[in-house]
């Protein structure tokens, strides 16, 4: 057996410590996702002030923005309100479009690959040319139509990016499927009387996984910023709710005497997407079967 | 002679060729062309033939795991390819398969223990309990310890995984089980004790087997009756020891003078045949064995020779039986 050869099991903090210097682009982008969870979820109690209360003393006398520093430690926006408590509610916005979006492409694109994959034939044709349509407008455009069809809130945007997002998730799960479906596993399963649905998402599915799984990492990252890009139009999340969008459109126009309005809330992005990214690519590399020392 | 459990007509398995962007059928991989035999209740019929010849496509086709093209199955008198999609799942407990690859026929993500529970959760027998009991039961009817059930197939040699996919078979309590190719995956050591695994459940359970293989010295060993392929088509049915004694199609006289006999002294014709298989998409008009037949006349390239009871439940494909 494989793993009596083993040895003694090694303490966790040993074996944590090694496979961190052995994926630690895994570990860093985990790091940086479990520190927005946290940031979005206790976003309240982590928060200064709340998001939209204008500060009696949060202008100068000319009425230009605080700097960082002082009362406010990440400054003050040109309504006089707390920089640091934005950013920190901002992230709420990103978690919750970026997971929920990649969620409900990833449900539709599953099921689709499934289908088409498992089944073949006139579906498989149905679908992959679906498929293909969505895949051929251009992912930001037909966003944006969709928004502006439903009216811009922080669910439409949500639904937006998902409904459209998951052309590449068929694609990838129909792939998968027709090389896994040969296996005699599958055979097997459906030699002992197992129904079609429970071939495909009990036996199929978990073995489909891996890759579906990076890609769904990396994506989160993408409709993040898809979502900063709707809001940053002003046809995303609305005033005075904060997005990192539409916090780093408002401070664009502040840049000259007041850059960190937009600087700040760039970095957030820039950092939350860097850490989907990396926690994907980290995912790819231990998936990987070339990777031998898995 | 017991009575007959499964009895096959005229079975075939078309599979289209597709060409160009319409996906156009431009023609027919013709794997299994008109197969037709019976099996008696606790028997085993060897069915042999080279790679290619159409015989895993058989019996594929005879538990409709690939859907049939053409033909009619009947089991236990009743027609299989009749049945509805749940009446064929009800079905399928009274038949079963136990594949060639034992490295592809475990879900790598179950355990022993799942994949053997498994056909009892799908058909919604016995409580959880008793599962497991029977879990550990199986386990021991194919000679594995019975703490395996935790373990992954990742953790098993081909021929405890081989064991592991016999006793998924047994789960359910089948009556016919198709042995496809069960053993040409293990070596040699490890053949004999799977082979005689197979028989003892036989006997222990009344199975009923199609045994499938290219190995002569398999068939011959475990069959009550053996069928020869070729090309899709039947080739020779008969008694194991009166094929071997006296074949009389001439694709089973080749077959039978390639098997390698250890002793050095024997010396015999050795029958070597010209060409190679042809193409099941193209098989040649009249016998589909005439482009390679030693003891071929001008009538076989013309017509089928048709399938004929020669002596008394010895049955070949040839116009000219030696």
């Amino acid at each position: 057996m494989a793993h009596a050869a083993a040895g003694p099991p090694k303490p966790l903090s040993g074996r944590l410590w090694k496979s961190m210097r052995k994926f630690p682009m895994l570990y860093l982008g985990g790091g940086i996702i479990l520190l927005l969870s946290v940031t979005a979820i206790f976003a309240p109690w982590i928060a200064h002030y709340p998001y939209a209360t204008q500060f009696r003393h949060g202008l100068t006398a000319s009425g230009t923005p605080l700097p960082p520093g002082g009362r406010f430690v990440w400054g003050t926006d040109d309504l006089g309100r707390d920089v640091y408590s934005r950013v920190i509610y901002g992230s709420r916005v990103s978690m919750v479009v970026g997971v929920f979006s990649t969620l409900i492409s990833l449900v539709i694109g599953t099921t689709l690959g499934l289908v088409s994959g498992y089944f073949g034939g006139f579906p498989d044709m149905v679908i992959m040319r679906l498929t293909d349509a969505v895949l051929a407008f251009p992912y930001f455009l037909f966003a944006m139509a969709l928004v502006a069809v439903l009216g811009p809130s922080e669910r439409n945007v949500l639904l937006a990016i998902g409904v459209i997002g998951w052309g590449v998730m068929a694609r990838v799960v129909r792939g998968q499927v027709l090389a896994v479906k040969e296996f005699e596993y599958v055979q097997a399963e459906k030699a002992i009387g197992a129904s079609t649905f429970r071939i495909l998402f009990s036996v199929i599915l978990p073995n489909i996984l891996g890759p579906v799984i990076v890609l769904a990492a990396i994506a989160v990252g993408t409709n993040m910023v898809m979502e900063a890009g709707l809001s940053f139009l002003g046809i995303g999340v609305q005033e005075p709710v904060p997005s990192w969008g539409n916090m780093i459109s408002a401070g664009l126009q502040a840049f000259q005497y007041a850059p960190w309005l937009f600087l700040i809330p760039g970095l957030a992005l820039t950092l939350a997407v860097l850490g989907f990214n990396l926690f994907g690519d980290g995912l790819r590399d231990i998936l990987d079967p070339r990777n031998a020392s898995r | 002679m017991s009575p007959e459990l499964l009895t096959v007509h005229d079975l075939k398995k078309y599979f289209p060729i597709r060409r160009g962007v319409l996906q156009r059928t431009v023609g027919h991989v013709r794997a299994v062309d008109g197969v037709g035999f019976s099996v008696r209740s606790g028997e085993t019929l060897g069915v042999v033939g080279e790679s290619g010849c159409g015989k895993s496509t058989m019996g594929r086709a005879v538990l409709r795991l690939v859907e049939p093209s053409a033909g009619r199955i009947v089991f236990d008198g009743k027609d299989v390819l009749k049945l509805t999609p749940g009446e064929m799942r009800r079905m399928r407990r009274e038949m079963q398969i136990v594949f060639q690859d034992p490295y592809a026929s475990l879900n790598p993500r179950y355990s022993i223990g799942k994949t053997l529970m498994e056909p009892m959760i799908v058909h919604k027998l016995f409580t959880r309990e008793e599962r497991m009991k029977r879990v550990y039961s199986l386990l021991e009817k194919v000679g594995l310890d019975p703490d395996y059930a935790n373990h992954f197939p990742h953790e098993f040699s081909g021929g405890m995984r081989q064991r592991v996919g016999i006793a998924r078979a047994l789960a359910l309590n089948p009556r016919l089980v198709v042995l496809d190719e069960p053993v040409a995956a293990l070596d040699v050591s490890v053949q004999s004790q799977v082979l005689n695994l197979l028989e003892d459940l036989q006997k222990e359970f009344n199975l009923t087997y199609i045994f499938i293989t290219h190995d002569l010295s398999v068939v011959r060993h475990i069959s009550n009756r053996v069928m020869v392929m070729y090309l899709g088509n039947m080739a020779e049915l008969a008694d194991v020891e009166e094929l071997f004694a006296q074949p009389r199609h001439p694709y089973t006289r080749a077959l039978l003078s390639a098997v390698p006999i250890p002793d050095p002294d024997y010396k015999r014709e050795r029958i070597i045949l010209e060409g190679d298989l042809p193409s099941p998409a193209n098989p040649p008009e009249g016998c589909r064995f005439h482009t390679r037949c030693p003891a071929k006349r001008d009538v076989c390239a013309q017509e089928g020779p048709g399938w004929r009871e020669i002596t008394p439940g010895h049955f070949a494909a040839c116009h000219f039986p030696a």
